[in-house]
C-alpha cells in the first residue's frame, strides 16, 4: 500500500499563513457594512483566500482544511458560536460548488467566485430555515436581495484574486498565472519569442554577414 | 477586461439575473393583503412564544438563560428589536415593522435573530375573529 507523502514544511507554512489572512480578512469585513441589518451580507473577501487554495495549491484537502479552520476560529475569535452553523453550511456548500465549477472549460475565475458567492447564500438560507420557520414569500424575497449581493461580491472577489495571482506571477512568487490555461500561455510565449526575434531582425545591422555563408580569408573574426 | 472574464461566465450572469427576475415577478404578483390592525408573534425557533398586542409602548423581554437575551420594543403599530445579546446585532438594526412599511422591508413583515433564534412576525389581522391576545406587562419568560 502506497503511504501518502508527509506534509511539507512549506506546505504547512503557507497553509497557516492562508489561514491567517482569511481570519484578518473576515475580521476587516464585518466592519464594513454593506447593508444595515440584512442577515447573511457580508463581502466575501475570505473568499480571495480559498480562491487562492484552489488554483494555487491544487489541494482539495488544503482548501477544506482552510474553510473549516476559517469558520471555526472566526466563529470563536470574533463572529460568534451561533453563527458557526450558517457559515458551516455556507461554506461547505460554496466550496463543494466551487470545486466542481472550476472544472466546467470557459469559466473564469469570476465566473467560479460569483457560484461561490451564491452557493454560500444558498447554504444560509437553508440553514436559517431549519432553525427559524419563515413564510415562503418572505424567504423567497430574501432569497432574491442576497442573489443580487453575491453577484457584486462575487464579482468583486473574483477581480481582486485575478489580479493578485497576476501580481503575483509578474512579481516572480508564483511561476505563472494559474487561471491562465496552459494552450493560453504557451499561445503568449510563442507570441513573445516571436516578437523578441522580429526585434532582434530589426536592430541587426546592414552588413552583417550571414552565419551560414564561410568567412573569408581576410575577415579579421 | 477581456482577461478577468470567459465566455461562460456571462452565462453564469444571466442566469443569476434571470433567477432574480423571476423573484421579483412572483413577488410583485402574489403581493401580500393588507390590513389595518395587527399584532406581534414572537417565535424562539419555530415555536410560538408569545402574542402581544400593539398599541401600548412597552419593552418585552425574550430572556433564553445562558445570557441569550432579545429585548422587543412594542409601538403603537409596530415593534422592532431595542437589544440583543448576539454578536452580529443584525436584527437590531433590521429597523422597526409597522403597519405602513412592512410591504417594503427585505424582511417584510418579519425581524429576524438567527444567531438567537428568535423571530417576530407583525401578524396583519384580516379581520375574522380572532382569540383575545395574552396581555404581556414586562415579558420577562419562564424557561
Amino acid at each position: 500500500m502506497k503511504r501518502s507523502a508527509p506534509l511539507s514544511a512549506r506546505s504547512i507554512a503557507m497553509f497557516g499563513l492562508l489561514t491567517a489572512i482569511a481570519l484578518v480578512l473576515g475580521y476587516i469585513e464585518s466592519f464594513i457594512p454593506i447593508t444595515q441589518g440584512i442577515p447573511g451580507v457580508k463581502l466575501g473577501l475570505s473568499n480571495t483566500v480559498l480562491l487562492y487554495a484552489l488554483y494555487v495549491s491544487g489541494s482539495a484537502a488544503g482548501a477544506w482544511l482552510l474553510m473549516v479552520l476559517k469558520v471555526v476560529l472566526s466563529g470563536l475569535l470574533y463572529a460568534g458560536v451561533q453563527a458557526m452553523i450558517y457559515s458551516f453550511a455556507g461554506g461547505i456548500l460554496s466550496l463543494l460548488v466551487m470545486m466542481l465549477i472550476k472544472r466546467v472549460p470557459g469559466v473564469s475565475i469570476v465566473g467560479v467566485s460569483i457560484c461561490g458567492a451564491v452557493a454560500h447564500n444558498v447554504g444560509q438560507i437553508v440553514a436559517a430555515s431549519l432553525v427559524v420557520t419563515l413564510p415562503a414569500l418572505v424567504l423567497l424575497r430574501y432569497f432574491g436581495i442576497l442573489l443580487v449581493c453575491a453577484l457584486v461580491t462575487g464579482l468583486l472577489t473574483g477581480i481582486v484574486a485575478k489580479s493578485v495571482f497576476k501580481a503575483l506571477a509578474a512579481g516572480g512568487v508564483l511561476k505563472s498565472d494559474p487561471t491562465v490555461s496552459p494552450a493560453k500561455k504557451k499561445k503568449e510565449a510563442q507570441k513573445s519569442a516571436s516578437g523578441q526575434a522580429d526585434a532582434a531582425e530589426e536592430k541587426a545591422p546592414q552588413s552583417a554577414r550571414p552565419a551560414d555563408l564561410p568567412k573569408k580569408e581576410s575577415d579579421p573574426s | 477586461m477581456k482577461e478577468f472574464f470567459k465566455r461562460k461566465d456571462a452565462l453564469i450572469i444571466g442566469i443569476i439575473v434571470l433567477m432574480v427576475a423571476v423573484i421579483a415577478a412572483v413577488i410583485l404578483v402574489i403581493g401580500t393583503s393588507g390590513g389595518t390592525k395587527a399584532h406581534l408573534a414572537i417565535y424562539v425557533g419555530d415555536v410560538l412564544y408569545r402574542e402581544v398586542e400593539l398599541g401600548e409602548e412597552r419593552t418585552v423581554t425574550v430572556n433564553q438563560g445562558q445570557g441569550v437575551i432579545n429585548k422587543v420594543h412594542v409601538t403603537r403599530d409596530g415593534f422592532y428589536m431595542e437589544s440583543s445579546s448576539c454578536d452580529n446585532q443584525d436584527c437590531v438594526h433590521q429597523g422597526e415593522v409597522t403597519l405602513d412599511n412592512y410591504e417594503d422591508r427585505v424582511l417584510m413583515n418579519w425581524i429576524v435573530c438567527l444567531p438567537n433564534q428568535v423571530t417576530l412576525e407583525l401578524v396583519v389581522d384580516d379581520g375574522a375573529e380572532e382569540p383575545p391576545i395574552e396581555e404581556v406587562e414586562d415579558g420577562t419568560a419562564e424557561e
